[in-house]
């Protein structure tokens, strides 16, 4: 969170977490595409030639002025691949809220859990308790019939009170409820 | 609904200081971020320019080097970095610990001279930086009931 006095903007970090091709880069492209280029930068990717998240996606969002402030929410995703370790803690830097966007598919199960624990060890690296963090939880890929339960995807990764949301990112399913739920969850913690 | 009044005193000073650097230097154009890759300001030409981009991919292109210092023993991340194009370069700046200072300048200057006035420019902005901290968390002034109402309400006329 950061209120930019000058130019009359409150900012936002979201991060999107959560382990490698889970769906986080199409939750971006689906916001990008249903947005008003008039309310939105340019959706940026920093991606290895296999298309890969490399660093981070980046784009960013604003709505029409709230009592003279103008809210500006800068969405990131992390690369998933465990190799990237230093740049997920330095996209986490300054976050106000993470979306962990999970992959329903029984054989990822353990993917997520380790990408949690991870979350959690890298916000603890920046001083921050994941268990007072605002989080929301997606379970991504509900399409596929290779999905596991969603009572075992939450036994594995959701806490009491967490926010949770069905999707299927691809075809634009449960992703805007997602990103509106992040952004309320932070600004409800302010 | 009430306006919120901006305190005007260190924004006053940022701003004197950035016009500075953009006459002194030339450059093109000039940003000042937070290290979480947050713009606070900007001055020049930005036309054809994403400066929100702009100031987060500079804010994780200082913190990637800043691991590649400690990869190899530095015992402090790189103060500055710069970045040559055939037509346009940058020249970023840590400003402490917590800002940095972007320049994009092109062949209407030299790197020598966007050196010496960025060095003379971090010096100020690192006086005014501490005096901006404290505003910056400011937040909880503003965000009450009726904001959160609000901005829930524009959340959804944006994704009508
Ligand atoms: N079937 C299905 N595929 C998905 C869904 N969401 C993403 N994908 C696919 O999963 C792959 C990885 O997605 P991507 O967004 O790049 O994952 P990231 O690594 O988390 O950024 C891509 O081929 C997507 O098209 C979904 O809900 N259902
Ligand atoms: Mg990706």
């Amino acid at each position: 969170m950061f209120i930019n006095w000058k130019m009359r903007e409150i900012n936002l970090k979201i991060v999107y977490y959560g382990p490698s091709l889970s769906g986080k880069t199409t939750n971006l492209q689906c916001i990008h595409s249903r947005t008003n280029p008039r309310q939105r930068g340019e959706l940026i990717c920093l991606k290895t030639r296999g298309d890969r998240t490399l660093y981070f996606d980046f784009m960013q969002l604003e709505l029409g002025r709230i009592r003279g402030l103008k809210p500006k929410f800068n969405l990131y995703t992390v690369p998933g691949q465990p190799c990237y370790v230093a740049s997920r803690r330095l996209v986490l830097q300054g976050a106000d809220g993470v979306v962990y966007v999970a992959d329903s598919q029984l054989n990822r199960l353990k993917a997520n859990m380790d990408t949690m624990r991870s979350l959690e060890e890298n916000l603890r690296a920046l001083g921050v308790s994941l268990h007072d963090f605002p989080l929301v939880l997606q379970y991504n890929k509900r399409d596929l019939p290779t999905r596991a339960p969603v009572a075992l995807l939450q036994m594995q990764l959701a806490r009491d009170g967490v926010p949770q949301f069905q999707s299927v990112a691809t075809e634009g399913v449960g992703v805007i409820e997602t990103l509106k739920a992040a952004i309320n969850l932070v600004v409800s913690r302010i | 609904m009430e306006t919120l009044i901006p305190p005007r005193e260190p924004f006053i000073k940022i701003e004197n200081c950035l016009d500075r650097l953009l006459n002194r230097s030339r450059a093109l154009c000039v940003l000042l971020a937070d290290i979480s890759g947050q713009l606070i300001s900007e001055k020049g030409n930005n036309e054809g320019l994403d400066t929100s981009a702009l100031a987060a991919l500079t804010a994780s292109n200082m913190a990637a080097t800043a691991e590649i210092a400690r990869q190899l023993d530095e015992p402090a991340p790189f103060s500055y970095l710069f970045h040559e194009g055939q037509r346009r370069h940058i020249y970023i700046s840590a400003i402490g610990a917590s800002f940095l200072l972007a320049i994009i300048f092109d062949e209407m200057t030299q790197i020598g001279l966007v050196r010496i006035f960025a060095r003379l420019a971090v010096n100020e902005l690192l006086e005014v930086a501490s005096e901006l901290e404290p505003w910056l968390e400011k937040a909880s002034a503003v965000v009450d009931r009726e904001f959160r109402g609000a901005l829930a309400q524009g959340l959804d006329e944006a994704f009508a």
